[in-house]
């Protein structure tokens, strides 16, 4: 009878938790994806800085690139989603784009206008981060 | 283990094999985006890992049974087959991420997507526990994992402020009231990642595959409280760079590529390749002990002849067993999983199902059929079941709010 009881409790418990997460806020929702584009910022903002200073084999850079501007893309489609229904999502739209057409040419070409790149992604960075406090 | 130098070769292998993809993904994670307050989840999880570890050797080397096998005598098939359950599915899903890991370590040096890797890594995985013995898989390969020192080398190069970090060993809640759910689920991924029970029932299986002996128990103490401890400075220390150079700037680990900067500040070039050599050796270590904890776990449960010493077609259902599982495990990373996100759910999901394998473990240690006058004292019983029920209670809370977070 114990063990059918700690059972009962356990999926009880792990409903409640799933319920109360569905009804998390979009502002809330939002935040994560403005956290998770600033993230990605800084990251093309290093790798970009650290293949020009060759610490960073360009294999690794060039994947990183890749892998950025997908993620970015996600996130962007993502808060698209929200933008009706969250302020926070739609203030970040166009900074999120803009990042992702940065990865997009960081990819094409890593050697072009570094030091712009670098300064105009450490700006959208910031940006993103403000919004993305809680 | 005979003799101190036997005893330094298991505190070097304890310590060299403790870093893999949970470990250092959930470090990394913990690192980047905490800072140093996530230290304490190391500190307990390796206490509560010192004790388990101890125990499962005390187990073997005085009842001559392994865990499982202990579990199954003590208590009957039908409530083994529950833990065992359970086992199956979570070393599955450990054994993927692993895989995964080591692929997205050739991933990093290579550029080649981990999916086309997957098969041939876990080639290597089944080739090496198909031709080699247990102290090559034990000794050898968890030599190789000397490069994850790395990170301890690391830390020195980057001149942490030691009472920070200090201050990472007490608990402490978030300023940002929003972070507070995923601060919970780091911890707890960190416990999961820490207290894996693959690795007890793997210590049990090796101290029988080893043939210990009453007279080991001293050397049984001090390679669990030593390599246990030792190791974890490795993940500690991992968490510490981490938060030295990915938190300044912002930089939250998604993806191992960008878990691999945090090498870059301290070791300029050799950063990304010095990552990548620790990431696969670790994965890869720590790949062959979960496939062979899931053969052992099958052969023990189900009375088969097992052992990594004996030929295959000695013990063919025990081969046959960890030859479907790498299978299994490789096909799921082919598939597309997130090797990341899979490490990270399923060192969460090992802390809700531990109490499954451990209480019944703490049962056996009280028993004085099973361990004679070395019985558990009451400091480790309390310190185990506590941390553990506490942990898979937290675990239920917080792993709902990661998966509706997008986690």
């Amino acid at each position: 009878v114990k063990r059918r009881n700690s059972g009962a409790f356990s999926a009880a418990a792990a409903c409640v938790c799933l319920v109360a997460s569905a009804c998390r806020p979009p502002d809330d929702k939002a935040r994560d994806q403005r956290a998770s584009a600033s993230s990605w910022c800084a990251t093309l903002r290093e790798t970009v800085l650290d293949l020009r200073s060759r610490r960073i084999p360009p294999v690794f850079a060039r994947d990183t690139f890749r892998q950025a501007r997908e993620e970015l893309s996600g996130e962007l489609s993502r808060l698209h989603k929200l933008s009706a229904r969250s302020t926070t999502a739609a203030d970040a739209v166009p900074a999120v784009a803009e990042a992702e057409r940065i990865a997009g040419a960081l990819e094409s070409d890593p050697t072009v206008d570094v030091e712009g790149r670098a300064a105009r992604l450490a700006a959208l960075g910031a940006q993103l981060s403000r919004g993305a406090g809680s | 283990v005979k003799g101190p130098l036997k005893v330094l070769l298991g505190i070097v292998t304890s310590i060299c094999g403790f870093i893999e993809a949970g470990s250092l993904s959930t470090s990394a994670q913990a690192g980047a985006e905490f800072g140093m307050r996530l230290l304490w989840a190391i500190a307990i999880a390796t206490v509560c890992l010192i004790f388990l570890v101890e125990m499962s050797g005390r187990l073997a080397l005085v009842s001559k049974h392994s865990l499982v096998a202990a579990v199954r005598e003590r208590f009957g098939f039908r409530f083994q087959a529950i833990p065992l359950g359970a086992e199956i599915v979570l070393d599955t899903l450990v054994l993927a991420a692993e895989i995964g890991g080591a692929c997205v370590a050739l991933q990093l040096v290579t550029g080649i997507s981990y999916r086309w890797l997957a098969i041939a890594v876990g080639l290597l995985v089944w080739g090496l526990l198909w031709r080699g013995t247990f102290s090559l898989i034990e000794n050898g390969v968890s030599a190789l994992g000397l490069v994850t020192l790395a990170f301890v080398a690391a830390t020195f190069v980057l001149r942490p402020d030691w009472r920070a970090v200090a201050g990472g060993l007490i608990p402490s809640v978030p300023e940002a009231s929003g972070s507070l759910a995923r601060y919970s689920f780091l911890a707890v991924s960190i416990l999961g990642a820490t207290i894996s029970p693959y690795l007890v029932n793997f210590y049990s299986s090796g101290a029988i595959e080893e043939h210990w002996g009453e007279k080991d128990l001293v050397p049984n103490r001090i390679t669990a409280a030593l390599g246990m401890g030792f190791g974890a400075m490795i993940s500690a220390a991992a968490l510490i760079v981490a938060a030295l150079t990915l938190a300044p700037r912002g930089i939250r680990v998604e993806t191992f590529h960008q878990a691999a900067l945090m090498l870059v500040p301290p070791f300029g070039s050799w950063g990304v390749p010095l990552f990548a050599a620790a990431l696969f050796v670790g994965c890869l270590g720590a790949a062959l002990e979960v496939a062979l904890n899931l053969a052992y776990a099958l052969a023990q449960s189900l009375g088969w002849n097992w052992g990594e010493d004996q030929k295959p077609h000695e013990d063919a259902r025990f081969s046959l067993a960890y030859t479907v599982v790498i299978l299994a495990s490789s096909l799921l990373i082919v598939a597309g999983l997130n090797p990341l996100k899979l490490t990270l759910f399923s060192m969460a999901l090992t802390v809700v199902v531990l109490p499954l394998v451990v209480l019944p473990f703490l049962e056996l240690m009280n028993d004085p059929h099973y361990v004679g006058t070395y019985r558990n004292g009451w400091i480790g019983n309390l310190v185990v079941s506590v941390v553990l029920v506490a942990a898979a209670l937290l675990a239920l809370v917080v792993i709902p709010l990661e998966v509706a977070g997008g986690g």
